[in-house]
């Protein structure tokens, strides 16, 4: 059973998990980009 | 509880190793005694602070993993408009900090960052296992290093998420899941140094290898950079963030990487014999378990079953 998060700590929660889904898209896109590539 | 012979002698070992007196000796064995056999009910009803209950990793370890990450994010996002400084959407990228030639300026920078951390790491924990080696604490099974006991752990949770096991293994501080994902980094990050210092000084490397192999090596190397860089991407947004953020339990986040400790709840489900250790070395912790298992009414004497929801 977890105690809730404290307001404070849910922005730093969710800003990191903003920034990891972010970073995911940036990742997605190398994979399309490398996958893609004509030099293989 | 009846512990396993594993967790026996893990808590055995644990209290030799603290030199454990007779009354806390006496008070660990009562509290073992009265918890539940169904760890579940463990796991379900402690309470615990998502900040983190329990000691897990030291500052340095923490200041490492920033270091990584940080170095990491950097390198990946600097690293593709490199390769790809052709395309019409890298341009922009490169233009924005300066040109490609600044981007390998800033990308090489990083690099040397993350190298650092590299041997600081390696450092910490070859210092820390000499430490605990002449102090007499060292227990090979609290490390990273991989035993036989992980290959069964792994057998035994793939069955409990196949619903043919009621619990999931008693596993140990670093779970297999972990030290599969830890030595992957240090493959990669190997593949990555030995890679980019290729690029960096090819003379040297031509100069060190055969001349047979020199002639291929660059080939392979230019090769290797970009798809171990792509495996470490895929393994990084889609299995570890994953485990730290998403699974159930964790969302949003992990704490442990700023805090250094670990959920009561996690530690139960996933590192039950660190958290015998737990028991061993805080006083404290026994206190909440027996507080716990009173006001839930959960210790196995009583016969009851099922704690309050």
């Amino acid at each position: 059973m977890m105690t809730p998060l404290k307001p404070w700590q849910k922005v730093v929660a969710y800003s990191a998990l903003a920034l990891v889904g972010l970073w995911t898209l940036w990742g997605l896109f190398a994979i399309w980009v490398m996958l893609t590539d004509p030099r293989g | 509880m009846k512990l396993s012979r594993e967790a026996r002698d893990v808590l055995e070992t644990s209290m030799l190793q603290n030199r454990v007196g007779a009354k806390d000796r006496d008070e660990i064995e009562t509290l073992v005694a009265i918890l539940p056999d169904d760890r579940v009910l463990l796991y379900k009803n402690v309470v615990s602070n998502p900040l983190g209950d329990l000691y897990r990793y030291s500052i340095h370890i923490r200041i490492q993993h920033m270091l990584t990450f940080v170095t990491f994010l950097m390198l990946a996002f600097t690293g593709l408009p490199i390769h790809f400084f052709e395309s019409f959407w890298a341009e922009p990228f490169n233009q924005v900090l300066g040109g490609v030639s600044v981007t390998r300026i800033i990308h090489r920078t990083i690099a040397v960052i993350m190298i650092v951390s590299m041997i600081y790491h390696v450092l910490t924990i070859t210092l820390g296992s000499w430490w605990r080696m002449r102090a007499g604490t060292f227990d090979i099974r609290r490390t990273i290093i991989p035993l036989w006991k992980d290959v069964r752990d792994f057998r035994e949770d793939l069955q409990y998420f196949a619903g043919k096991r009621k619990t999931r293994p008693e596993m140990d501080k670093f779970n297999y899941k972990q030290k599969i994902h830890y030595f992957a980094a240090a493959f990669g990050n190997t593949v990555m140094v030995v890679s980019g210092s290729s690029f960096l000084f090819p003379e040297l490397w031509a100069m060190i290898l055969p001349t047979s192999v020199a002639s291929h090596w660059q080939e392979l190397m230019r090769l290797s950079h970009p798809h171990e860089a792509l495996l470490a991407l895929l393994v990084i947004a889609f299995w570890h963030w994953y485990n730290v953020h998403l699974a159930p339990g964790r969302f949003p986040m992990q704490w442990t990487f700023l805090t250094g400790k670990i959920t009561r709840e996690h530690q139960i489900e996933e590192h039950f014999l660190e958290y015998l250790r737990n028991l061993v070395e805080q006083p404290a912790e026994r206190k909440a378990l027996q507080d716990m298992l009173e006001s839930r009414e959960l210790l196995a004497e009583t016969g009851r079953k099922g704690g309050k929801s």
